[in-house]
């Protein structure tokens, strides 16, 4: 397997748009009802964790920036074979596949879940993860420049929702904010690790990078994008919190669209309907980047084409959600996913730096053959 | 005469024989009655041939004594089955080594009018006809540059048609020329009758409802893509051009955009995209919002609406289908009657059917009104073929807001968007300048700037020369004028 990668000048991607690919795949549907899981742990001051949790991702992307950055033109699965070889490489790329595909089920599942709870009580998960993943399957197949175009236009369609929000912090009570400081720094430092689930997808980088057009550049971007999702993600805390009392908050699933009740336009009224759907748009990209990245893992490790590597991805998408009917099960299978995405979103790409560094340094003193292509 | 053209002749019925020096002479002309022009037949070549000396005539005499060169001499009888195809009027002498022809023309051409499906107030008022030399003379007319490039190409394996290539040599993109050139050589089909069936050949994705190339009946709009640096294929007997590459914004272009001043425009290319999101989803929100979402319409539009539909008996889905049947209905009957009629139909179809099926009970007041909004703004579509497919994608839409409401909806237009962001034109992408997003051509998308702002040409064409004129230059104009 070819370590370093170079893309055909027509599939790259401008750095710019880094921006809305890190923050797309990570505002998903957990931005609809992240505020609960953070109250709970830390109370009132549940918004500074949330800022804690947004600094570590910038410090992790940067960690990542540098990961790659001291290859010309490579991938996760390509770093991870140049470092720990072969056997135990693509071993590890298996996991961080899998762990990727346990993502995937879960957005999708989540999204269902609101979609039965908000508007469809007996809508049957198999028939709406079918249809999605089907809608999802027509985008890949145009590459990875159609599924970047449709993130795009995705965010130009959804960032406007943000505007509404306006009608909701009419109603805000400052007060409930206070008192400040009430937490311990390690109750502040488990919020930040339960914003984890939230924040994760911004190590969509490790996949995306060879395709930049300007390596440095998008790694700028990337930290811009990762910024954008940390501001909304401040804004709806402090909404959530100001909006709600602490026991109301702890006991609302779905913060964010309970909010959306508040707007009332002339012509319409329960707003978090609108949002329901929409969301579609919102939650695809997600899909699509974690799919179009384990199918490249396949693609890059046994030559598989695009197109079988992404129907057995999403097949395995879609039997995934299959188990998950209740929504005591989908929750359950959600905080698991949250627990594993600490540790392979946050933990790796740190442990990964430090033994690309130990084996760059090994190569340097001659300890190891075969250096690496460089420049 | 040999075997084969007795045979071709035989089953001829127009082919006219005219014998000069009298039957079994040596000097003939052959021409068809339906092609060539008998005027030319009777008042010039015969009455020249017969000043001659015809028992001692040769070919050299009679080709100086009508006045054509050697190049209308003919060797083969295939060649002389040609051009008689093509009009001309074929001079035989028996025992020659050759023929010659003299060039005629007796066909009927349309006169130039003013265009039909794409009119304006503002801007020139010819359109194209069935005649592929008149249009490239209205072509001509507006660009007396010798940078126009006219290719000439055939098409058709048993009824083989002329089709013109046009760019602008040194402005448009030799890439696009040779791939709008490649796909035109590469067809082998029996013939093609218009330039919108050529369209269906060679455009990208043959299962889109999309256009994917223009197609225009206006010379000026023609004349308007060449010089920005689209490439221009005409097809004799067919009234419109077809360009490429293009993009989705271009849809909502009308000529006239240009005529007007830059507000007035860009409020129109406004209103018209507008329209289009109208008529895609105003039909499926009302069914999406009266099956599941009734909660979200405040109470006091909910009671009219209630009241309105209080005498129907069928869900909104059926309620929608029935009435965006009959708006279709209309529409198609309206398009095949003869014009006289056709008014009548309207006004029959619309005033007493819709009155009459909201008393009868079978459709809501309000869903009228929706539905013929939705059928208006489709109209206002500058291109008919966005038009007609906005109003089949209609159709699939409300079929998912009766399934899923909402949700519904925005998996059609999920799908609809990734089907645009996969389409190509020439291999451009179709949503251009939107993604990837280009913000130079902005300029002229849904929004039509300033004139002074169009100096570059569009990117999408990747012209070779960019420059459309110097923006600084035509500021210093003003400032003397001071």
């Amino acid at each position: 397997m070819q370590i370093n990668v170079y893309p055909k000048a027509s599939n790259q991607i401008p750095a710019y748009l880094f921006l809305f690919l890190i923050y797309s795949n990570q505002v998903g549907v957990g931005v609809l009802g992240f505020q609960r899981i953070i109250v709970k742990e830390t109370g009132y001051d549940a918004w500074i964790s949330v800022i804690l949790g947004g600094l570590a991702a910038h410090f992790v992307m940067w960690i990542i920036g540098r990961t790659l950055g001291r290859y010309p033109s490579s991938d996760l699965f390509g770093i991870n074979i140049d470092v720990f070889g072969k056997g135990i490489g693509s071993l590890l790329n298996y996991g961080y596949m899998l762990y990727y595909v346990m993502v995937t089920v879960r957005i999708l599942r989540d999204y269902i879940e609101v979609l039965q709870t908000w508007m469809f009580t007996e809508m049957a998960t198999w028939i709406a993860s079918a249809t999605i993943l089907g809608l999802a399957l027509y985008t890949i197949l145009g590459g990875i420049r159609v599924i970047t175009g449709y993130t795009f236009i995705s965010f130009l369609l959804t960032i406007g929702l943000i505007s509404f929000l306006y009608f909701p912090f009419e109603h805000s009570r400052w007060s409930y904010l206070f008192p400040i400081a009430n937490s311990t720094i390690p109750e502040l430092l488990e919020g930040a690790r339960r914003m984890s689930l939230s924040l994760t997808g911004f190590e969509i980088l490790y996949m995306l990078y060879p395709y930049a057009q300007n390596k440095e550049k998008s790694r700028v971007f990337s930290q811009y994008g990762a910024l954008l999702t940390n501001v909304i993600y401040l804004i709806l805390i402090v909404l959530a919190q100001t909006f709600f009392s602490r026991l109301q908050l702890e006991k609302t699933t779905w913060a964010t669209l309970t909010i959306q009740q508040m707007i009332h336009l002339p012509f319409i009224e329960r707003f978090e309907m609108i949002i329901v759907s929409i969301w579609l748009f919102v939650i695809m990209p997600n899909l699509m980047l974690f799919t179009w990245s384990v199918a490249r893992g396949f693609k890059r490790m046994h030559q598989w084409s695009h197109l079988k590597s992404t129907l057995i991805v999403l097949f395995v998408v879609f039997l995934g959600t299959l188990p998950l009917i209740t929504r005591e099960q989908a929750s359950a299978y959600s905080s698991f996913t949250s627990q594993v995405s600490f540790y392979c979103s946050f933990i790796y790409p740190i442990f990964l730096y430090l033994c690309v560094v130990i084996k760059n340094s090994r190569r340097k003193r001659g300890v190891e053959g075969v250096p690496h292509e460089t420049g | 005469m040999g075997q084969t053209f007795q045979q071709w002749a035989s089953r001829t019925g127009d082919l006219e024989v005219e014998h000069v020096d009298g039957e079994g002479g040596r000097l003939r002309l052959y021409y068809l009655s339906t092609m060539a022009d008998k005027k030319a037949v009777y008042h010039h070549v015969l009455p020249r041939l017969q000043e001659l000396d015809l028992s001692t005539v040769t070919l050299p005499q009679i080709e100086s004594k009508i006045g054509v060169t050697v190049d209308q001499r003919l060797y083969s009888k295939n060649q002389v089955i040609d051009r008689l195809l093509q009009g001309d009027i074929y001079i035989h002498l028996d025992q020659a080594e050759y023929g010659v022809y003299f060039p005629s023309d007796g066909t009927q051409d349309r006169q130039i009018s003013s265009p039909e499906n794409e009119t304006n107030i503002l801007g020139p008022k010819n359109s194209f006809v069935e005649t592929l030399e008149v249009n490239l003379s209205l072509i001509r007319k507006y660009i007396r540059s010798p940078k126009l490039s006219y290719e000439r190409l055939q098409v058709g394996e048993t009824a083989p048609m002329d089709v013109a290539l046009l760019y602008m040599e040194g402005i448009t993109n030799p890439i696009n020329v040779q791939t709008m050139r490649q796909r035109i050589q590469n067809l082998i089909i029996p013939g093609i009758p218009d330039a919108s069936t050529l369209a269906q050949y060679i455009k990208d994705n043959e299962f889109s409802m999309f256009p994917q190339l223009l197609l225009s009946e206006r010379p000026d709009r023609t004349v308007a893509g060449l010089i920005q640096g689209q490439v221009a294929v005409l097809v004799d007997g067919s009234p419109s051009a077809l360009m490429g590459p293009t993009t989705f914004t271009q849809l909502f272009h009308a000529v006239e955009d240009s005529y007007f001043r830059w507000m007035i425009s860009s409020f129109l290319r406004i209103l018209r995209s507008g329209a289009i999101l109208l008529a895609l989803i105003f039909t499926p929100v009302y069914v999406a919002i009266l099956t599941f979402h009734y909660e979200m319409v405040p109470v006091d539009l909910l009671i009219s609406l209630a009241q309105s539909r209080s005498r129907v008996p069928f869900p909104p889905l059926m309620e929608a289908i029935l009435l965006e049947g009959v708006i279709e209905l209309l529409r198609e009957a309206g398009a095949r009657l003869p014009t006289k009629i056709g008014q009548t139909i309207g006004i029959v179809g619309g005033i007493v059917i819709g009155q009459a099926i909201v008393q009868a009970g079978f459709t809501s007041n309000i869903l009228i009104i929706i539905v013929a909004l939705g059928a208006l703004s489709s109209f206002s579509s500058p291109s008919y073929s966005l038009g007609a497919a906005v109003r089949v994608l209609r159709f699939p839409i409300i079929l998912l807001a009766g399934i899923w409401g909402g949700f519904g909806i925005v998996v059609g237009l999920s799908f609809l968007l990734s089907h645009l962001l996969r389409l190509t034109s020439l291999g451009s992408p179709y949503l251009e300048p939107l993604y990837p997003l280009r913000l130079s051509d902005m300029k002229d998308s849904i929004i039509r700037m300033p004139i002074s702002f169009f100096s570059l040409r569009p990117q999408i064409f990747r012209p070779l020369d960019e420059r459309r004129f110097d923006p600084k230059k035509g500021r210093q104009q003003e400032d003397i004028d001071e």
